[in-house]
């Protein structure tokens, strides 16, 4: 499924585009050779350099000001993104599977469409934003992310220090 | 938990925003609205702290087991805590353990106060298996922000080693207790093993008359039995990793197999049994009688494994003196060259001493057709082996070798009646 999305988000970026002519497109079939690369040596980081490549092309359409094609690149690789862990995972019983399947489509689907739809209707508000401000809140959203995870990866530890429990004297 | 699939996601999130902000370039912040969008989601519904809000309960039956037998695993979670949860339970998978049927990991939304069990059949391998906990990861829909406990629920599984029943061994110690059991003990008393004549003295039983003898010499004589008593017998097992070095991993197996058999074959006929097991460390199970102690020796054959020391590497190191003198020592092993010494050493202080030596050579040769090289190396290990038996014998040990394809018990009916101690 992850393959199929991911090679669906490719393809939408050929023709998004017309069909490209100039080599350098071929390129964007790396995405697609890194994830088969990571499902078969089994290692996620290829995975991860996949997703890197599908998201860097969609953020080439949109710097082409293809938002719309952007937008569906974007949503497509995200869904196939969400599909991944299916190849790691060890599922002796397609019943099993087939839930899981669902299960993930209905969230991944529910999520990644509303998030693109909200990203499409964004993109017609106009409105002006002093440059420092959004610097600005960028700066602080990111030590608020950055303190939320720290916090989030105690997992309930205990903190400071603990005695021995060796005897004293 | 923040999971590295969120970090990723997180990492372009900011990615983007910064591309976007140093082109100024209103399409890239659009195209980071949606990784906002799906980390805020993932974030509203992360599970809640799953500490004290699940406990679990593991049923494994049976919990003693013979090797080649299957033991059923449930185990059974609930949940306590006041929110539905999204469960992935995972028990296992554990070395040796291999699943038959079920499956060892499952999926379940939880309501508060719901339960899902998880089973399954295994066949496990010999040994002690000591199942800890179950993994449980209580995932969000987008699994952005899982929460994994190891959620404790021990239980012990002890496979113990296979054995053979053997009906007859014909080799007893040298010396015997005072104790009654089947090893002669080269004097008269109560038996069934006829033992000498002589003359009548008062008191004699009538019914022990040698009538035939009366007839003769026309003298009144007297039938004597031999005695038969308990003997010290002591299993070695050898773990010595280097004896099995190169060998396929069923030869120890096999070996442990062997020693089981002949500690439950003493054990039965009333010895005193101790079991040693010398290689990379010493363990030794103090000589007993009986079945809870035929038990103790199993247990302990059961966690038998190969070990590496310089200290044990060669048989010198044979703590004799948890052998008392003139019992029967029953070394199981493939044994290395030099080891010959060392048990003809034993010979000499006076023990008696078997070697059972599951032969490697069976194993390897036997499975597929030989090259010219596989059947040279035969050929050199068989001489090897040849050289080496024939100083075993030489020496006084009394040496088996055996195929452990085939059943232990037929070469130990073959025994000529030469090998009885008073020989």
């Amino acid at each position: 499924m992850a393959l199929i999305f991911a090679l669906a988000a490719i393809l939408l970026s050929w023709f998004g585009q017309g069909p490209p002519l100039e080599p350098v497109w071929a390129l964007t079939v790396l995405p697609l050779v890194f994830w088969l690369l990571g499902m078969a040596l089994g290692r996620r980081i290829f995975c991860s350099l996949g997703f890197f490549g599908l998201v860097a092309l969609a953020t080439v359409c949109v710097l082409f000001g293809n938002l719309a094609v952007g937008l569906g690149i974007l949503g497509l690789s995200l869904f196939a993104w969400d599909f991944l862990p299916f190849f790691r995972f060890p599922y002796p019983k397609m019943k099993g599977k087939a839930v899981e399947l669902r299960r993930v489509f209905l969230w991944s689907g529910l999520v990644v469409g509303t998030g693109a739809g909200l990203a499409f209707a964004a993109s017609f508000l106009r409105f002006s934003v002093n440059f420092w401000a959004i610097v600005g809140v960028t700066v602080l959203a990111w030590l608020f992310l950055r303190a939320f995870i720290r916090e989030m990866d105690q997992g309930g530890k205990t903190r400071g220090n603990r005695s021995t429990s060796r005897p004293t004297g | 938990m923040i999971s590295p699939k969120a970090r990723l996601e997180l990492f372009l999130l900011l990615f983007l925003l910064a591309v976007g902000l140093a082109l100024r370039h209103p399409g890239l912040l659009v195209l980071a609205i949606p990784f906002a969008w799906r980390l805020t989601f993932g974030l509203f519904f992360a599970p809640p702290e799953l500490r004290g809000t699940l406990t679990a309960r593991r049923l494994v039956w049976p919990k003693r087991l013979s090797e080649g037998g299957t033991v059923q695993v449930t185990v059974e979670v609930q949940n306590t805590g006041k929110y539905t949860l999204d469960l992935f339970l995972c028990d296992g998978p554990y070395a040796k353990f291999s699943v038959e049927s079920g499956n060892y990991w499952t999926t379940a939304v939880l309501p508060s106060g719901g339960s899902v069990s998880l089973s399954y059949r295994a066949k496990p391998a010999r040994g002690l298996y000591r199942l800890e906990a179950l993994l449980v990861e209580a995932r969000d829909p987008l699994g952005l922000a899982p929460r994994r406990l190891e959620l404790s629920c021990p239980a012990e599984v002890w496979v113990l080693p296979r054995y053979e029943d053997l009906s007859r061994l014909e080799i007893w110690a040298r010396r015997t207790l005072v104790m009654p059991g089947t090893a002669r003990a080269r004097r008269s008393g109560a038996g069934l093993e006829f033992y000498g004549v002589r003359e009548y003295r008062p008191g004699d039983q009538v019914r022990r008359l040698a009538w035939k003898v009366f007839a003769r010499r026309g003298e009144l004589a007297i039938v004597e039995f031999e005695e038969e008593r308990a003997a010290e017998v002591a299993v070695i097992l050898d773990v010595r990793a280097r004896t099995y070095l190169g060998a396929s991993p069923e030869l120890f197996e096999c070996a442990v197999r062997a020693a089981a058999s002949l500690a439950q074959y003493y054990l039965r006929q009333g010895h005193r049994v101790a079991l040693l097991k010398y290689g990379g460390v010493l363990d030794w199970v103090f000589p007993g009688y009986g079945r809870r102690h035929g038990e103790r020796i199993l247990w302990e054959l059961a966690q038998a494994e190969l070990g590496e020391s310089e200290v044990f590497a060669e048989l010198d190191y044979l703590p004799t003196r948890l052998l008392p003198l003139g019992s029967l020592l029953l070394f199981v092993s493939p044994l290395l060259f030099g080891d010959e010494e060392a048990l003809g050493k034993l010979v000499a202080r006076g023990y008696r001493v078997l070697v059972v030596l599951p032969d490697p050579t069976a194993l390897e040769f036997g499975k597929s057709l030989e090259t010219p090289e596989e059947k040279m190396a035969r050929q050199i290990l068989y001489l090897e082996r040849w050289v080496l038996l024939r100083r075993l014998r030489r020496s006084g040990v009394i040496v088996e070798v055996w195929d452990p394809r085939r059943p232990l018990s037929p070469l130990f009916r073959k025994f000529p009646t030469v090998l009885r101690p008073w020989r």
